[in-house]
Order: C-alpha cells, then sequence, then structure tokens
C-alpha cells in the first residue's frame, strides 16, 4: 500500500488537509446543487406559467416529509462507515449509492489493496467514485438519447407496460429487503395490513406504520430476536 | 398525457442539466484534491490510475443497468427529469415513488397527471433533495461523532432502523395492490398491479439467490431492472 516508508504520522496530517478541502467543496457543491435542483420548477413557473400555488407545493411536501424524515436523518449516516467523507459528499449528490457507488468504492480499494475506514483507503475511494460519476454521467447521456429514440418508436402494447413500472420497483423492494432481513419485511407488510383494516386516515397511515414498526423492530432487536 | 409534452420540453434538457454539472464538476476537484494527496500519502501513480481505472470499469455495468431502466422511468415522468434523477441525487428505486407520494396528497396518481400536478411533483423532486443534501452539507463532517453516540459500536441497530422505515414506507403501497378498500368494505383482490408487484417480487429474490449460491457478482447491478421488467411484462400479460 504506501510506498517508500511514509510514516503513519504523516498520513494522518496529509490526509487532515485533504479532509478540510472535501469538506470547503463539498459544502459548496452541494449547496450549488440544492438551489439548481429547484431549476426545473421554476423554470416550468416562469416559461409555462405552471405554478401550483405555495399551498399545494406545501401539501406535497408534507407528504414526502411524512414518508422519508426518518431515511432523511439517518441514511446518510448509515452509508457513512462504508463511503468515508469524501464519499459521502459525492454519493449524496451523484446518487444511485447502494447499486453504483458502493460497488465502486469497494472495488477501488480493494484492487490498490488499502483498508476501508483508513485515511489511506478514504483518498483511494474518493479517486474510484469521482471516476465512477464521470462514467456514469456520460453513459446516461448516451441512454437519454438513445430513450428518446426508442420511446417514439415503441409499439402501444409495449408503452401500456409502463403503468406497471412503479408496481414493478415496489415489489422488487420488498423483495430486496427480504433478500437481507425478511422478518423486519413481514413485520412491515403485517402492521400496514393490520393499519388498512383498522382504517387509519390516509394523512396518518404512513406515520401509523412507522412509527410502530420501527419501535418493535428496535425491541426484538434489543431482545436478540432479530 | 399532456403533462408528457410540457415534460418533455427541449428547454427543460437544459434546465435539468445544470445540476448535472455540478456533480461532474465536484467529481473532477474531489479527483485532484484525491490525486495530490495520495502523491504526498506515497502512492505511485500506477496505484492511483489503477483506482481510478477499477472506479471507472466497476461503474460501467450499473450505469448501463440504469441506462436501461431510465427508458421507462421517462416513459412516466418525461426526459429531462428521469435523466437528472438517475445522473443525479436520485436512485431508480425512490423516484416514482416520490411522484406518487407527492400526487396521493391531492388524491391522484401518475395516470391521471396534468401539466400543473407535473409542475408540483417537479417541486417535490426538488425538496426531497434538498433535505438529503442539506443534512450532508451540514452535518457529514460529524457523521463519525454522532454514529459513536448513538449506535455505541452497534452498526447493526442504525441499519435495522434505516430497513424497518424504508419497508414501512413501500409496504404501504405494496398492501394496496391486494386490498380493495372501499368506505363499506375491506377485501383482498388479485390485480395486473398485484400481479406486476409479485412478479417483481419473486424475480428479485429467485435472482439474488442465484448469486448468492452460483457467485454471479456480475449480475448484481441487473438484479433491480431485470426484476423491473419482468414485473413490468407480468403485469401487462395478466
Amino acid at each position: 500500500m504506501r510506498d517508500g516508508g511514509a510514516e503513519m504520522g504523516n498520513n494522518e496530517e496529509i490526509y487532515g488537509a485533504f479532509r478540510k478541502q472535501i469538506i470547503v467543496w463539498g459544502r459548496g457543491t452541494l449547496f450549488a446543487a440544492i438551489v439548481l435542483a429547484f431549476a426545473p420548477p421554476v423554470y416550468l413557473w416562469l416559461a409555462h406559467g405552471l405554478f401550483p400555488g405555495w399551498g399545494n407545493i406545501l401539501a406535497g411536501w408534507r407528504g414526502l416529509a411524512n414518508a422519508w424524515t426518518i431515511s432523511w436523518i439517518f441514511e446518510p449516516m448509515t452509508y457513512f462507515p462504508i463511503l468515508g467523507l469524501s464519499g459521502t459528499f459525492v454519493s449524496w449528490l451523484a446518487g444511485n449509492i447502494m447499486n453504483l457507488r458502493i460497488p465502486c468504492s469497494v472495488a477501488a480499494q480493494q484492487a490498490v489493496g488499502v483498508e476501508e475506514g483508513t485515511p489511506e483507503g478514504d483518498v483511494i475511494s474518493t479517486l474510484g467514485l469521482t471516476a465512477s460519476v464521470v462514467v456514469n454521467i456520460v453513459i446516461l447521456i448516451f441512454a437519454a438519447a438513445v430513450g428518446v429514440q426508442v420511446l417514439a418508436l415503441l409499439p402501444a402494447g409495449v408503452k401500456a407496460s409502463f403503468d406497471f413500472t412503479l408496481p414493478a420497483i415496489i415489489g422488487a423492494m420488498i423483495g430486496s429487503f427480504a433478500a437481507r432481513m425478511w422478518k423486519v419485511v413481514a413485520i412491515g407488510v403485517f402492521l400496514t395490513v393490520i393499519v388498512c383494516l383498522l382504517r387509519v386516515p390516509a394523512a396518518w397511515e404512513m406515520l401509523a406504520v412507522l412509527i410502530p414498526s420501527v419501535s418493535l423492530v428496535l425491541f426484538l432487536y434489543s431482545k436478540k430476536v432479530l | 398525457m399532456e403533462y408528457l409534452k410540457i415534460a418533455n420540453d427541449p428547454k427543460l434538457w437544459l434546465v435539468s442539466s445544470l445540476m448535472v454539472f455540478v456533480a461532474l464538476f465536484q467529481a473532477i476537484i474531489f479527483m485532484k484534491k484525491a490525486y495530490v494527496a495520495g502523491a504526498k500519502m506515497g502512492f505511485t501513480d500506477s496505484q492511483m490510475k489503477t483506482a481510478l481505472k477499477v472506479g471507472a470499469i466497476a461503474a460501467v455495468g450499473p450505469s448501463v443497468a440504469i441506462g436501461v431502466a431510465l427508458v421507462a422511468l421517462m416513459a412516466v415522468i418525461g426526459g429531462p427529469l428521469g435523466w437528472q434523477r438517475l445522473s443525479v441525487v436520485g436512485s431508480l428505486m425512490y423516484e416514482l415513488q416520490n411522484a406518487d407520494i407527492v400526487l396521493e396528497s391531492f388524491g391522484t396518481n401518475m395516470k391521471e397527471c396534468t401539466p400543473i400536478l407535473f409542475a408540483t411533483v417537479a417541486w417535490g423532486y426538488a425538496f426531497s433533495a434538498a433535505v438529503w443534501q442539506l443534512n450532508v452539507a451540514f452535518f457529514a463532517p460529524s457523521y463519525d461523532k454522532i454514529l459513536r453516540k448513538i449506535t455505541k459500536g452497534d452498526v447493526k441497530a442504525l441499519s435495522l432502523l434505516t430497513v424497518a422505515a424504508l419497508t414501512s414506507i413501500i409496504s404501504r403501497v405494496f398492501v394496496k395492490y391486494y386490498l380493495k378498500i372501499t368506505p363499506d368494505s375491506i377485501a383482498p383482490v388479485f390485480s395486473k398491479l398485484g400481479a406486476a408487484s409479485l412478479v417483481g417480487l419473486i424475480t428479485y429474490i429467485l435472482l439474488s439467490s442465484t448469486i448468492e449460491k452460483w457467485g454471479w457478482k456480475w449480475l448484481v447491478e441487473w438484479t433491480l431492472p431485470i426484476a423491473m421488467l419482468m414485473g413490468m411484462v407480468a403485469g401487462s400479460l395478466f
């Protein structure tokens, strides 16, 4: 791994300086991205006069907040031990964490033979991840260009199958969690059925499942059942 | 499907690409910084080029898989936003759900989407991305400390918490494919939607056990797109 007998203490120092730069640039680029993420809706407003009104926008946001608050708080932290600091900045801008970033980070670190969670590992992981960002963006530009053509050519019968994209993905995701932790999935599905049978009002449904299932899972874990 | 005309407005491609450029810019800056730091740490040029090469090669398979899935996403939320979501911040798993959650607040869904509802979805996308990113921008440098405090070395509890939260959200949608709820009755049903979802689930589990059994790592990134496509086929044939 390290050549030329560079001392560990010295590497910590180099890494400290690297870390500082990553924080400055990472924050700057994330703030820029946050602002620019609003460019499409603002464009629809200014160019097409499509503005739903703040009340409706907030109603949509409330729905999202009901669903994602726990993930908003905890999910970035759960990947942190694998991705490291710079990997976290890269991944939460460039997305596709499970299916793309983590495999690329791990592959780069293994190829060079550094250990995850060390300064050396973080630097090598950053190289692998940033290369993956460039490749991913280039390939998706091609895919989007081809996609436009393909969609125009598809017969109506095939297009009808796009109505089933969401249920198919939902099923696949349940499958992916079940493959890893089927008991957690069983608890979630079971509680959901109960909540439906109890006719909990739609606005509360999400929390009515989320809070008991998270509590139950953590409780069972503390009792070593899970 | 009038909203798709708006959703595929050529200029919307340009507007959506701004965020993608930021991701590209960040990647190039980080790459340079890592290269300089790596050289100081004593890594050789060839070691660092290996890291870059391996990262790039490892990205090809998953990116092509995402590209295939992108076509399906584009059919629903239009080209520009679908492409932006999968190039940055988003992932195939969440984008349709996010659209669905926003539209549900108005008692409707993507099939009945209108231009103004599409604009509401676009506001929702921007917001949802912003919250994750604010969390990371402010707190990522302290994650190490926070993690040590709340898990007391027990990272498994945290991943259980995350999976439990995610399954609760998804199973809410999932269960409704199999329960017909009207004001006076609740009955089990099996519809096209249910067939699509079930086949997606079964395909995913079969693929992941195949991968485990035969050690076919190359298949990993294809699990989600294949399960999705099989579900879509099942839904239209059922």
